[in-house]
């Protein structure tokens, strides 16, 4: 099996005595893109900025393409990262963007940078503070891209953008990856933003990996089973619940399947990758929301 | 970096280039004439030259310009140092300059260097412009030679140390609170303590200062006085065995006079008794040791800032 195009093992990190991240572990597979999902809060730029070398583990390690991220010319030629707020110099245009990358990287691929950029109908000469938000993020992924990285790390990306500023920047990336040699993790607080392009996924929540595999596995290891009331502690041998649902008449377990459910009394039916996802948040909380309606 | 460097801070590179310009522009405008006015004067002797000069440097337009350039480090230092790095903070462009190709190692040296270089020519050129500028004054002496606390602040090689020193004072305060207000405030209320303290604390003692005895009250400065290029430190009445308490001896010996108002310690009647007067003072061929000495402090200063800069942003999470 190739080298993970990233792996993280028991990676925590600590802002004063809170823990941003805590035992998180995660690895994700080379040549696709990446879903890093959690609500606000979970962890998710503390972990993509210890990949990008911006900050270190408190505890635990991670490889990116089997490099410790680092200050060294190797592990930086090898990554794009793009920060949550898309940071640019804001008295500078595109073009200068472009130009200043060029004194900054070995490997530069500034005319791919402005013919990305100017396909996407942004203004390469005009100072980036008057562009719109798709077309600073844009600038931004162009600019990560043009280091012709080998993984990317994108910092909810599209979080401010409008339905089709957001679907165009997906769209760019989606092409990037096609291109081959190219791994992305991405993350955002919601699957839904993302679930388009990406086919594998890492659920943070409150600094820990809750979930890491394929969109694909995930959805067809997760079932809902839905009963007449009774203690939520009897589910059925082989199935993990995630969350349950009482109401006075029924008993509904989210399930984590390790193998089929053959209990006839249990109904069984699928859920929507959205809803696996709201379990999960949810399971960590405190108090989990039981609603009896 | 130089390229990075040169694109990213071209503007204030303009701004700066063209304010110091200016000032070099206004010293070299109000100079030409005070070095004209002083060829015509000086052959009959300096004194000559003071009636014409009391007048012209007395106009209080004059005495703001001197002050003024005496803050050029100073303004150097809150306005060019410390903003560097709080800038990046606050648009968060450091993330991006730290996932480049290049180092942060690299970066920070890159930045810092020409931040330090730029400083050091700019104070370099009004420094040079006012040493020519303070020839005729420092000669006759209106408001003190170039030695004394003021004017030797403003003239030779210090004003670079001291821009080297507030830059890096700047980028140092930049760095550790990230703010860029907080980072000004700091770089001024440190560079004026660091600068006060040395000028009226250390510098008279840089090199042991020369002791001259001198007749008992004669006033007349044993020809150490302003127009001599000395810096009069302090004055002190020494007698015949060490001791100091000069009203003590005078009424002991009978040197004390009866006025009106109490006694008076009679000059003449002590001197007979072996009194004298030690002037402690560093003389004039002086100015260059003390100019070398103070520039080597205050760049020993920067370089501690410096390295602590380093320090600082290379442990530091984005």
């Amino acid at each position: 099996m190739s080298t993970p195009a990233l792996r993280a093992s028991g990676v925590g990190k600590r802002y004063g005595q809170v823990w941003a991240l805590r035992g998180c572990s995660a690895s994700i597979p080379q040549g696709r893109i990446s879903a890093l999902v959690g609500p606000n809060g979970a962890g998710k730029t503390s972990l993509l900025k210890i990949l990008a070398g911006l900050s270190a583990p408190d505890e635990g390690e991670v490889a990116v393409l089997g490099r410790v991220p680092d200050q060294n010319d190797a592990f930086l030629a090898s990554i794009g990262y793009l920060a949550q707020s898309v940071p640019l110099y804001d008295h500078l245009t595109a073009d200068e963007h472009v130009a200043l990358g060029r004194h900054l990287n070995r490997n530069w691929d500034g005319a791919g940078a402005r013919t990305r950029m100017a396909s996407r109908g942004v203004p390469l000469g005009r100072p980036v503070r008057t562009l719109s938000g798709g077309q600073r993020a844009q600038v931004g992924l162009s600019l990560a891209l043009a280091k012709r990285p080998e993984m990317l790390l994108l910092d909810e990306p599209v979080a401010a953008l409008d339905p089709l500023a957001r679907r165009e920047f997906l769209t760019s990336l989606a092409e990037a990856v096609a291109d081959g040699g190219l791994s992305v993790l991405v993350s955002s607080h919601l699957l839904h933003d993302l679930e388009r392009v990406c086919d594998h996924l890492v659920l943070l929540t409150l600094g820990k990996t809750q979930l890491c595999g394929e969109i694909d596995d995930i959805r067809a290891d997760h079932r809902m089973l839905i009963g007449p009331r009774r203690s939520p502690h009897k589910a059925p041998p082989g199935a993990e619940v995630v969350q349950t649902t009482q109401t006075t008449h029924q008993t509904r377990l989210l399930v984590r399947l390790r193998r089929a459910v053959l209990d006839p009394g249990w109904e069984v039916s699928e859920v929507a990758l959205e809803d696996v996802i709201l379990a999960y948040m949810q399971a960590d909380r405190p108090d989990p929301v039981v609603t009896a309606s | 970096m130089n390229m990075v460097v040169w694109r990213l801070h071209r503007y204030e590179a303009f701004l700066t280039t063209a304010a110091s310009l200016a000032v070099a522009a206004v010293l070299v405008i109000t100079g030409v004439p005070l070095a004209h006015r002083f060829a015509r004067c000086e052959p009959a002797g300096i004194g000559a030259c003071y009636p014409a000069f009391a007048k012209l440097l007395n106009n209080p337009w004059m005495t703001r310009m001197q002050t003024t350039m005496k803050a050029v480090p100073l303004l150097l230092g809150m306005f060019l140092g410390a903003p560097l790095l709080p800038r990046e903070f606050a648009g968060g462009t450091h993330q991006l300059m730290w996932t480049q190709g290049v180092t942060r190692r690299r970066w920070l040296g890159g930045t810092i260097a020409w931040a330090m270089l730029s400083a050091a020519l700019w104070a370099g050129v009004i420094a040079a412009v006012v040493t020519w500028w303070r020839i005729p004054e420092n000669a006759i002496g209106i408001a003190g030679n170039r030695l004394m606390p003021g004017n030797f602040d403003m003239q030779g090689i210090v004003p670079v140390a001291y821009a080297l020193f507030a830059v890096a004072l700047g980028i140092a305060a930049g760095a550790t609170m990230r703010r860029l207000v907080p980072a000004i405030a700091t770089t001024f209320i440190v560079f004026v303590a660091v600068r006060f303290a040395v000028a009226t604390r250390l510098r008279a003692h840089f090199v042991a200062p020369l002791t001259k005895l001198e007749t008992f009250g004669g006033g007349g400065g044993g020809g150490i006085n302003v127009t001599s290029g000395a810096w009069l430190l302090s004055g002190r009445d020494v007698g015949p065995t060490g001791a100091s308490n000069s009203v003590t001896a005078a009424r002991a010996l009978g040197c004390l006079k009866q006025v009106p108002d109490g006694v008076l310690v009679q000059n003449a009647c002590m001197a007979q008794h072996g009194w004298k007067t030690a002037l402690l003072f560093q003389p004039a061929s002086r100015f260059w040791t003390l100019q070398a000495i103070e520039s080597a402090v205050f760049i020993a200063l920067a370089a501690a800032l410096v390295a602590w800069t380093f320090r600082i942003v290379l442990a530091r999470d984005a």
